[in-house]
């Protein structure tokens, strides 16, 4: 298992998740499949989409 | 008069002086140069050839509510399960970040995942999970 660090640039999946999270009441919920805007940030990472650090 | 209260002659403070200004100068001159080389990002950027766990944690809103969430992918990028929740015990943030990241590995584990990578973007978490044992941290 190895542990690292990224920019947030590179983790809009996980930030988006986080958000969801947020607007949710779930103390935990698990996707079996993703919910529905994260398909498209999930398609951008997939492509290798270079996001520019702000 | 110098720092090691040795006595020097004014030309030799002056040139002193200006000399560790353009050092000074020359440091900071080379650090941007080495941040403009690496500005751009994406998603498994190391092309790390295992499981992919993307966590992160936040806080927003009035009052501050804590959240977290991930999400395992493989290194294709092909989608294999995330997470969400809130947490309700506390509304801080490094607790949110420790907690994606937690959660991230139970649910690795649940899927029998041997070789996984996690990524963070809490470098206060890395520090504290990778560094040496602290009984007392901020």
């Amino acid at each position: 298992m190895s542990l690292f660090v990224i920019l947030l640039e590179g983790d809009h999946c996980a930030d988006f998740l986080a958000k969801f999270g947020a607007n949710s009441d779930t103390e935990l919920l698990y996707h079996a499949s993703p919910p529905n805007n994260l398909l498209h940030l999930i398609g951008m990472d997939v492509v290798g989409t270079l996001y520019s650090r702000e | 008069m110098c720092l090691n209260n040795e006595i020097w002659t004014p030309s030799r403070l002056s040139y002193n002086i200006h000399n560790m200004v353009d050092s000074f100068n020359l440091c900071f001159k080379n650090n941007s140069q080495i941040e403009q080389v690496d500005r751009f990002i994406r998603w498994n950027n190391d092309n790390y050839s295992c499981v992919i766990l993307n966590v992160d944690g936040s806080c927003m809103g009035t009052p501050v509510r804590a959240s977290f969430g991930g999400i395992i992918r493989n290194n294709a990028g092909y989608y294999l399960l995330s997470f969400s929740g809130c947490v309700n015990v506390s509304s801080d943030i490094l607790y949110a970040e420790l907690y994606a990241i937690y959660q991230g590995l139970i649910l690795a584990k649940s899927l029998n995942i041997t070789e996984l990578v996690c990524y963070t973007d809490s470098l206060h978490c890395i520090n504290l999970l990778k560094g040496p044992p602290m009984r007392y941290h901020i």
